[in-house]
């Protein structure tokens, strides 16, 4: 090829490229989260297949970091195996399955009445509805032990059985059945948020054709609306099962007097025995999970099907009416909520009043753990938790960390959502997606660890990055990506190809074109993602734990200490404190949504 | 300590007057001029309550400001091992338990180096300093209702916890998740001779074991796990179970023996088992060491001798709570926020904490880091094999 | 007023072809309709034009300027093109309302704020629109979202316009008073316009030439008189005229000077027929132009009446003869049943002739 050809051929290239910009995007994103999250991965790999320290005491002669099969023998082919791996597995994997059926199914639920019918009380249930989720999850399993608590574990009496002066049988208090309930009722919301950002943009006209085919109301909602949620379905099922899978809190509660292990506390327990080949090794397995479950979900879905259904053609989303049903449901829906939110959050506050704890007598209740000071006897002398300067400063880190890891990745998810939907079925679109994923699955320890080493010298013009905010931003940013790059995605594929033609055609540059049409068109979307990850940046301890510093404590670190030094009042009385923050912040971001008439669409 | 040290690390030693060139007699004045200079030490604890030493030690050191990074015994040890690794050398003094780890993968391997302050050598036995510094020393230890067994102890040999009149009525703390409570489990399995002793004692036999255990103190481990142990991830919730009144059938408890002071706090009735055969306490401690190459060494030498107490500390000091306000907290000094019954100084001059002079009766074994490295990883296995049934 | 060329086009979807080696000139100022089936590659090349289609090979002109060459690099992105596109589906901004619809794009070309209200105020006057340019396109019929699409279009005042299907959208009455709303667009722009469609009335309607694509190729491209009067195939004849035409398989037969085409129970004068390679032959008759007579005439054909269709200003005819049905079509509401005979005649001006292997039109012009 001569070098007039090549110059030609390049430049043909280039022109290309600058006709894509999704192509362009496309690239840096996936350079950029290649680094982020394939180097961890390879670092995981490569320790579950070498000698790691922790060994030397089965192969004291061992040279550490040579190749070997050690860990995988020792997790899929020992003795050891079927209490390491194989039992964990199973019971994970059944709760897994049971939570999504429940969560999802009642998420979904929830979604399309509050979205989509003429339900009352929209605003006060669709604001209280994801609290459950902004809780840690371990709350809710709080809740149930101090309801069934048997005397399998002694103390105080639990509830029930003080007030009917029954023990609960074991299989209620603990192990599979409340573990499935507890982590139903707090994903339950989860799904919710996914789902409904996906019902807002269905075009009722699709649902009233099945109405003109005599379909009743239930009917069109399984056979039309549903059918057409199948990407925000596909991934909502996805994203909950994966989650539950690599959960460790609630499970440790309840599962642990009865000895009902689950792949995360394997996991961690590993993890904390420094044992990183078998962690590892397990970590592993759930990534391979994750990714066939992605895998599985995209064939199925097949993301270049064409669930348009926000075309520019004339949009209508009108009410579905409930008639008879409506008030029922309002009262369902709303003592539901009720008792899924009220009730883990008045044992909260209950438990940050008592003086004594484990006594619930009503003389035993004070403030002093919220608004006192200067007892040493108490509590090692703490401060309460509004005077506390260290607490105070710990929210503002929160909120900080919280709310720029929720813009950088509302961002990040529009641009990956861009790059995936504009280049549907190539392979850097594929690439793309399957990249923006897989941080998801990484037990958030393990990437916490590995995050010190790649990020304490500088990279290129980078900084070393250790020890400052900014990694603390970025790790949340990595983490929560899957979340915003579903939502972008499932936003992206709604929108018509059309809107951003016509756009293109009348000489709006990609800028203009994304500020005044795409991202206007996809808000609804992004919101949930972006409010996801605040959610998720706000609760996030384990992650993050590594990389902190004393200078950049969030709250939940201050949880943390608090439960280690035993010391439940002020736990609870910072968890409520938490918890009052997330809701007041999820309030506010509705508020200015709702009035700034975001989606964008205006009603018929 | 004639270890092979990289050249940088050599020349830090040097400076710091460390290691091999730790000087015949300390100019302890000299130092802490030279601290105050630093300005600053850089604690890794798997412990919190340092930070309440955090206001203390400015006033007693002006100038010099301690900032502290809880990480918890896990953490701790792999954010020093990490750190290093990359040539990070942000930690002055580093604190924790977890013996095999710190013994073998950070003294041994030259992360972390062993200094005791001259002036308090003579005051420590040479086990709580050799070949590492032992700052605290705390104990795993068993817990019973007084209410419930107003007379007597329940058990007076540790076997009886195996019969089926104790079946689901033996808690114990999540040793997957709480070093110390492996680390009281291992101490038992370490002295698999002395548990084989004590079961002839108190059977007549000698003990039987099941397939595929290895010894005595193994075979105890299995055979609570078949009576049907009930694992806790909280310790205070476990004593909480035990210590709770008014309960008909309260649970025996191994937890940490300081949790003796929630009796006071929370109003439990919680007694230790302190007469027991073979052993009533197995002993844990947390040490403390200067990093490598840590940017503050002689902050880091003040505040470890700040740690240990001051020198006007003896066993006729008159101590009174808080011990964190006061003339208490002058003498106490960095021991004030450990200083619990049940938590025990090195020093063999300092009087045993008020409610914890049993300590000093009960019969204890103390964990062997050794032990911890080669038998820990094994320990875990014969754990998770039984555990999860 | 621009020209347009296409030479060479051609893209290529894995291994299906969507348009093969095009060559197209539309001539400044023309109304050209690219008219085809769904998936003849009409709305692939409307698209490249635009800019948003990558092709694999050729090169576009639009005007002087070379807005696309693989081969010598150039690729202008459509923001760059200056052409105007009225979709299929409108793509108006739903959440915009009528009046931003159209002021978007033109803040684009740095005008001043005076001059796009004034242009945007002409556009929907010109469309009768004023009064509802507050409204959102949800809150808007079909129509009148079409309207603001042409709006767009007034107000933008691009040299090259290009409509793909505008009209498929619509109920049948709208289409046809939109067809001349979009034909009065191209008149008031001057623009070179190319229109796409599966509609064959519409394109007879509106265009100045057509261009017939059938599976990725170009069948026929000529005025709407000639495709419907001489089309180069018989899918080009198939395709055009509503009716549609009457095809006549049979074996050509000399009889002493005169060539006719014998079928089954019908016979054709042939002598335009040529360059016929053996005997078998199509012929094509356009349903208004076979004769009808309700009574006996000499050398005509008798034919069965088998069904009737009024379609109000015109009455279709379907009728048989032999084993051969024809459409016959004549103005006016036909009061006249079926059931009986009836005879036909051909006029030999009106037959065209078909190879029915290649399928080519073999006529003698």
């Amino acid at each position: 090829m001569t070098s007039q050809a090549m110059g030609q051929r390049l430049r043909y290239h280039g022109f290309r490229l600058r006709n894509r910009p999704d192509l362009i995007i496309g690239f840096v994103c996936l350079v950029a989260l290649a680094f982020l999250v394939l180097a961890p991965l390879a670092e995981i790999i490569l320790d579950a297949l070498t000698l790691q320290p922790y060994d030397l005491a089965y192969i004291p002669d061992g040279v550490v970091g040579s190749f070997s099969l050690f860990h995988l023998e020792r997790v899929f082919a020992s003795p050891l195996s079927p209490a390491l791996f194989f039992r964990p597995l199973l019971n994970s994997l059944a709760i897994g399955f049971w939570v999504t059926l429940i969560g999802v199914s009642i998420g979904t639920l929830l979604a399309w009445l509050l979205v989509r019918t003429d339900i009352r009380c929209k605003g006060l249930l669709g604001a209280l509805v994801v609290i459950p989720y902004m809780m840690p999850s371990w709350v809710m399993a709080l809740a149930w032990i101090s309801l069934f608590k048997n005397d399998r574990i002694g103390g105080s009496q639990g509830f029930v059985a003080g007030f009917f002066g029954v023990n609960p049988p074991d299989w209620v208090s603990y192990g599979f059945f409340p573990i499935v309930v507890t982590l139903a009722l707090h994903y339950f919301a989860y799904a919710y948020l996914l789902m409904s950002g996906a019902l807002a943009t269905v075009d009722s006209e699709l649902e009233e054709a099945g109405a003109t085919c005599g379909m009743g109301r239930w009917k069109r909602l399984w056979r039309i609306t549903l059918p057409l949620l199948m990407p925000a379905l596909g991934s909502a099922i996805v994203l909950t099962f994966i989650r539950i899978l690599g959960t460790f809190g609630t499970p440790a509660l309840l599962g642990l007097p009865v000895r009902f292990f689950t792949f995360a506390t394997q996991i961690y327990a590993s993890i904390n025995a420094r044992n990183n080949g078998d962690a590892f090794v397990l970590a592993l397995v759930l990534i391979v999970i994750a990714i066939s479950f992605i895998w599985i979900n995209s064939r199925i879905i097949g993301i270049r099907k064409s669930f348009v259904t926000l075309t520019g053609k004339g949009f209508r989303r009108r009410e579905v009416r409930l008639g008879l049903w409506r008030l029922p449901l309002t009262v369902a829906v709303g003592l539901f909520i009720a008792s899924t939110v009220l009730v883990p959050l008045a044992i909260l506050l209950w438990e940050s009043l008592t003086l004594m704890a484990g006594d619930y007598r009503l003389d035993n209740l004070t403030t002093y753990f919220w608004i006192g000071q200067g007892n040493v006897r108490l509590a090692y002398g703490e401060s309460g938790v509004l005077l506390n300067d260290g607490i105070l400063r710990a929210l503002w880190n929160s909120l900080k960390l919280g709310i720029l890891a929720a813009l950088c990745n509302g961002v990040l998810g529009l641009l990956v959502g861009y790059a995936v939907v504009r280049g549907r079925g190539s392979r850097l679109s594929k690439a793309l997606e399957g990249i923006a994923f897989a941080p998801y699955i990484f037990p958030s320890i393990a990437l916490g660890a590995i995050y010190i080493g790649m990020f304490s010298s500088p990279i290129g013009p980078l900084p070393a990055l250790y020890g400052t905010f900014a990694i603390l931003v970025l790790i949340t940013v990595v983490k929560n990506l899957p979340f915003t790059s579903r939502t972008g995605i499932a936003a992206m594929l709604q929108i018509d190809k059309s809107m951003e033609e016509a756009a293109r055609v009348l000489g709006i540059g990609w800028f203009r074109r994304m500020a005044r049409i795409i991202v206007p068109l996809s808000m609804s979307g992004l919101v949930s993602g972006m409010l996801l990850t605040f959610i998720t940046a706000m609760r996030e301890l384990s992650l993050i734990v590594l990389l902190l510093s004393p200078a950049n404590m969030v709250l939940t670190g201050v949880i943390f200490y608090y439960q280690e030094q035993a010391m439940p009042q002020h736990s609870s009385a910072v968890t409520l404190l938490l918890v009052l923050i997330i809701i007041l912040v999820n309030v506010l971001v509705r508020l200015i949504s709702r009035s700034a008439g975001v989606g964008g669409l205006k009603n018929g | 300590m004639a270890q092979d040290v990289p050249p940088e690390t050599d020349a830090w030693l040097k400076a710091a007057e460390l290691g091999p060139y730790a000087p015949a007699s300390e100019d302890w004045d000299a130092i802490v001029a030279k601290a105050k200079e630093e300005g600053r030490v850089v604690v890794y604890s798997a412990s919190g309550r340092i930070a309440m030493l955090v206001d203390a030690f400015a006033a007693t050191y002006p100038g010099i400001e301690v900032e502290v990074f809880d990480l918890g015994s896990v953490k701790t040890v792999e954010k020093t091992i990490r750190e290093q690794q990359a040539g990070i050398y942000n930690a002055d003094i580093v604190t924790t338990g977890n013996s095999g780890a710190v013994i073998h993968e950070m003294l041994n391997k030259g992360l972390i180096f062993n200094y005791v302050p001259e002036a308090y050598k003579d005051r420590i036995p040479v086990e709580n300093r050799e070949p590492l510094l032992i700052r605290i020393n705390e104990a795993i230890v068993i817990y019973y209702n007084t209410e419930a067994y107003p007379d007597a102890q329940p058990v007076t040999n540790i076997w009886e916890l195996t019969e089926p009149e104790f079946k689901g009525r033996v808690g114990v703390i999540d040793p997957m998740s709480s070093g110390s409570s492996f680390m009281g489990l291992a101490t038992i399995v370490q002295n698999a001779d002395e548990m084989a002793a004590a079961y002839k004692r108190h059977t007549g036999n000698d003990i039987e074991l099941g397939d595929g255990v290895p010894d005595a103190g193994y075979e105890f481990v299995a055979r609570l796990l078949q009576n049907d142990l009930v694992i806790f991830k909280s310790g205070s919730k476990l004593v909480e179970a035990s210590g709770t009144p008014g309960q008909e059938n309260p649970l025996i408890a191994f937890a940490y023996m300081t949790y003796i002071s929630k009796n006071e706090s929370d109003g439990f009735v919680n007694a230790y088992l302190a007469d027991l055969d073979p052993a009533a306490k197995w002993v844990y401690p947390t040490y403390t060491a200067i990093a490598n190459r840590a940017p503050h060494p002689n902050a880091a030498k003040v505040l470890t001798a700040y740690l240990l107490g001051s020198l006007e500390l003896n066993e006729s000091s008159v101590l009174e709570k808080p011990f964190t306000e006061g003339a208490s907290m002058e003498l106490l000094q960095g021991l004030a926020p450990y200083y619990d019954p049940g938590s025990v100084s090195p020093r063999d001059d300092v009087p045993l904490p008020p409610g914890g002079e049993a300590w000093s009766e009960m019969k204890g074994w103390t964990v062997s880091a050794d032990f911890m490295q080669s038998e820990g990883p094994k320990l875990r296995d014969f754990w998770l094999l039984h555990a999860s049934q | 007023m621009e020209q347009i060329g296409l030479s060479g086009i051609r893209k290529a979807y894995g291994r299906e072809v969507a348009v093969h080696d095009l060559d197209l000139t539309i001539r400044p100022g023309e109304f050209l309709t690219i008219l085809g089936p769904s998936g003849c590659g009409k709305t692939t090349t409307l698209r490249a034009i635009a800019g948003l289609e990558e092709l694999d090979d050729g090169e576009i002109h639009l005007g002087e300027r070379l807005v696309f060459s693989r081969r010598r690099g150039v690729v202008v992105p459509p923001e760059k093109r200056g052409v105007g596109l009225i979709f299929q589906s409108y793509a108006l901004w739903p959440h915009m309302t009528v009046q931003r619809n159209i002021t978007l794009a033109l803040e684009e070309k740095g005008l001043g704020k005076p001059e796009i209200e004034a242009r945007a105020a002409q556009a929907l006057e010109t469309v009768q629109m004023t009064a509802l340019r507050g409204r959102y396109p949800s809150e808007l019929s079909g129509g009148q979202q079409q309207r603001v699409a042409v709006a767009r279009m007034i107000a933008l005042r691009p040299k090259i316009l290009l409509m793909d299907e505008p009209l498929s959208n619509l109920d049948a009455k709208l289409r046809l008073d939109m067809r001349s709303e979009l034909l009065q667009l191209h008149r008031d722009l001057g623009s070179t316009t190319v229109y796409v469609t599966h509609d064959q009335a519409e394109a007879l309607t509106l265009s100045d030439r057509i261009v017939v694509m059938d599976r990725g190729r170009v069948l026929q491209e000529a005025s709407p008189y000639e495709i419907y009067h001489h089309p180069r195939n018989l899918v080009v004849a198939e395709f055009i005229g509503e009716p549609r035409i009457n095809l006549v398989p049979g074996t050509l037969v000399r009889e002493g000077d005169a060539l006719h085409l014998v079928g089954d129970g019908v016979r054709l004068p042939a002598d335009r027929a040529r360059q016929v390679r053996g005997e078998r032959l199509t012929a094509a008759v356009r349903p208004e132009n076979i004769r009808l007579s309700t009574t006996p005439v000499e050398g005509w054909q008798e034919a069965h009446l088998d069904d009737v269709q009024p379609t109000g200003a015109t009455t279709i005819l379907q009728v048989s003869a032999g084993g051969t049905r024809l459409r016959l079509v004549r103005p006016g509401f036909l009061r006249i049943t079926a059931g009986i005979a009836l005879w036909i005649n051909f006029d030999p001006d009106t037959i065209e002739f078909f190879d029915p292997d290649t399928q080519d039109n073999v006529s003698a012009p």
